[in-house]
C-alpha cells in the first residue's frame, strides 16, 4: 500500500466522520424533538438508532488501527488518524447523550411537560450547531476555527445554569412535580455534555493542526 | 554532555560534496539515530565519526570532529586510537574466518593483551553483554561463520565492545536481519547506552522512532532538523523532515 493509497483511506475515514456526526446531529435534534412533543416513538427511533452510530465507532476505529498496524503514519498522518480515533469515540458518546433523552422521554410517559421547552431546545439548537461547525473545522483542519467553537460552550452553559435555576424554583414551589423537573434537569445535563464533547473534538483538531495537546476550554461542569 | 562535537563538517568525494558544512552536538550515553534518502549522506557522516572515509580515495574532509574536545583530525591523531575508541558495527555481519572466542578476542590481541585468564574474561563478559554467552557458550571454539547472520550481528557488535569503546557506530546494523533478530539489536542498543554513545544510521524509520532518543534527518549533506525523536516523528519542525518521514518522498 503506498501513500497514495493511504491518502484515500484517509480521506474515506474523514467521510465516514461526516456521516456519523451527520447521524449524531440527526439523533440529538430528533430527541430534543421528542421531548418537546413527548412523542415516544421517535424517542424510540433515536433510541434503537443508536446501535448505528455505535457500529460506525467501531468501523472508524477497526480501519484506523488497521492503518496503524500496517502503515505506521508518523507526524501529520499520525495526528490525523489519533484525531480520528478520538473523535469517532466522542461522537459516539454524543449519541449515548442523545439516547439518553430518548430513554428521558420514555420514562416521562404521557404526563404533561412542567411548562412548554424554550431553553432546552436553544441549548440542543446551539449544541448541534457547534458539532456542525466542528465538523467542518477536522475537514479544513482548520484550529483557529476548532478554538473559536470551543469558546462558544459558554452560552450551552448559561442555558443550563437558566433551566437549573428555573427548575429549581420549580420544584421547591411544588415538590409533587420533582419526578417531572428532574427527568428535563437530565435532558439538560446530556445536552450540556454533548457541547462538551464538541470542545474535546475541537481540541483534537488543534492537536491534529499544530501538534499542542492543551486544554482549549475548561468547562464549568 | 556531548564528547562528539562536529563543526562546520564538510565532505567531498573528489568534486562531489557529500557532507555540507554540518554542525551538531552528539549527547553521551544516547542512542542518535540518522536517517535519509538514499545518497543523502548518512553512512559518509557516520564514516567520519572515526575517520573511516579517509580509507576511500579521493575523499577530503573540512572541519572538524572534536571527541574530548581534541580534533579527531588532527595530525597529531592516531586513527588507529580514534577507531579503537570509536567503534564501529557495519550493514553486513562480517565475522573473520575463526572462532567465535577469537573473533572478540582479536581485538584486544592486537592491542597487546597477552594474559591469557584476563581475554578469557573479556571474551565471556562481552559475550554475555551482547546477550549471545547461553547461546554459544558451549561452543566458543567453533567457526563464527557458522552462527545465524543475527548472532553473527552480535558477535561483530561484541568484537567491538571488547576494546572498550567510548562510542559505536553503527550503519544499518539491521538491514540484513529478520524482524526477531532485529529486536534483540535493539534491545542490545538500549543495554549499551547505559554505558556507551551510540550513534545509528538507519533506513528503517520505525526502527529510529522505536530505538533511539534522538534523531537527525540528512538530506543532500545537510543535516535538515535534529532533535528529540518523539518530538521529530510526531511533530517535526521541517516540511522537508515531515515530508521524508510521511514518505512523500525519498
Amino acid at each position: 500500500m503506498g501513500r497514495k493509497t493511504f491518502r484515500e483511506n484517509m480521506k474515506a475515514l474523514e467521510t465516514e466522520i461526516i456521516n456519523q456526526g451527520k447521524l449524531v446531529n440527526t439523533a440529538l435534534n430528533l430527541s430534543v424533538d421528542a421531548l418537546r412533543n413527548l412523542d415516544t416513538a421517535k424517542a424510540e427511533k433515536v433510541i434503537k438508532d443508536d446501535s448505528i452510530i455505535n457500529r460506525k465507532r467501531w468501523d472508524i476505529e477497526e480501519q484506523c488501527i488497521n492503518l496503524l498496524a500496517t502503515q505506521q503514519p508518523v507526524a501529520t498522518d499520525l495526528r490525523e488518524l489519533i484525531a480520528v480515533l478520538s473523535i469517532s469515540t466522542e461522537l459516539e458518546r454524543m449519541g449515548d447523550h442523545a439516547e439518553g433523552i430518548g430513554k428521558i422521554v420514555i420514562m416521562h410517559g404521557d404526563k404533561p411537560l412542567l411548562k412548554p421547552l424554550v431553553d432546552i431546545p436553544k441549548m440542543a439548537d446551539k449544541a448541534s450547531d457547534m458539532l456542525t461547525r466542528s465538523i467542518d473545522a477536522f475537514i479544513n483542519k482548520d484550529a483557529e476555527a476548532a478554538k473559536a467553537i470551543c469558546n462558544e460552550d459558554d452560552k450551552v452553559d448559561e442555558l443550563y445554569d437558566q433551566i437549573y435555576r428555573d427548575l429549581l424554583t420549580f420544584m421547591i414551589e411544588d415538590p409533587m412535580i420533582i419526578t417531572r423537573g428532574t427527568y428535563l434537569l437530565w435532558a439538560a445535563h446530556n445536552l450540556e455534555r454533548i457541547a462538551d464533547r464538541v470542545t474535546n473534538i475541537c481540541e483534537r483538531i488543534v492537536f491534529l493542526v499544530t501538534g499542542s495537546m492543551e486544554e482549549v476550554k475548561v468547562s464549568n461542569y | 554532555m556531548n564528547n562528539i562535537i562536529i563543526k562546520n563538517l564538510s565532505l567531498m568525494y573528489g568534486k562531489k560534496q557529500v557532507l555540507k558544512n554540518i554542525n551538531q552536538k552528539i549527547e553521551e550515553k544516547k542512542i542518535t539515530a540518522i536517517i535519509g534518502p538514499s545518497g543523502c549522506g548518512k553512512s559518509s557522516l557516520l564514516r567520519c565519526i572515526n575517520r573511516m572515509n579517509e580509507l576511500i580515495p579521493e575523499s577530503k574532509v573540512d572541519g572538524e570532529i572534536l571527541f574530548h574536545n581534541k580534533n579527531i583530525y588532527a595530525p597529531d591523531t592516531d586513527a588507529t586510537e580514534v577507531r579503537q575508541k570509536i567503534g564501529m558495527v557495519f550493514q553486513k555481519a562480517n565475522p573473520f574466518p575463526k572462532s567465535i572466542f577469537d573473533n572478540v578476542a582479536y581485538g584486544l590481541r592486537i592491542n597487546g593483551t597477552r594474559d591469557k585468564k584476563k581475554i578469557s574474561d573479556i571474551v565471556e563478559s562481552t559475550l554475555d553483554d551482547c546477550g549471545l554467552l547461553k547461546e554459544v557458550k558451549d561452543r566458543l571454539n567453533s567457526s563464527a561463520i557458522q552462527l545465524s547472520g543475527g548472532q553473527q550481528q552480535r558477535l561483530c557488535i561484541a568484537r567491538a565492545l571488547a576494546i572498550e569503546p567510548e562510542i559505536i557506530l553503527m550503519d544499518e546494523p539491521c538491514s540484513a536481519l529478520d524482524p526477531s533478530s532485529t529486536f534483540k539489536i535493539e534491545e542490545l542498543m538500549m543495554k549499551l547506552k547505559e554505558r556507551y554513545t551510540v550513534i545509528i544510521v538507519t533506513h528503517n524509520m520505525q526502527q529510529a522512532a522505536r530505538a533511539s532518543d534522538i534523531t537527525g534527518f540528512l538530506y543532500m549533506g545537510e543535516l535538515i532538523e535534529y532533535g528529540d525523536t518523539k518530538t521529530l516523528f510526531t511533530n517535526p519542525k521541517e516540511k522537508l523532515t515531515e515530508d521524508y518521514i510521511s514518505g512523500n518522498f525519498g
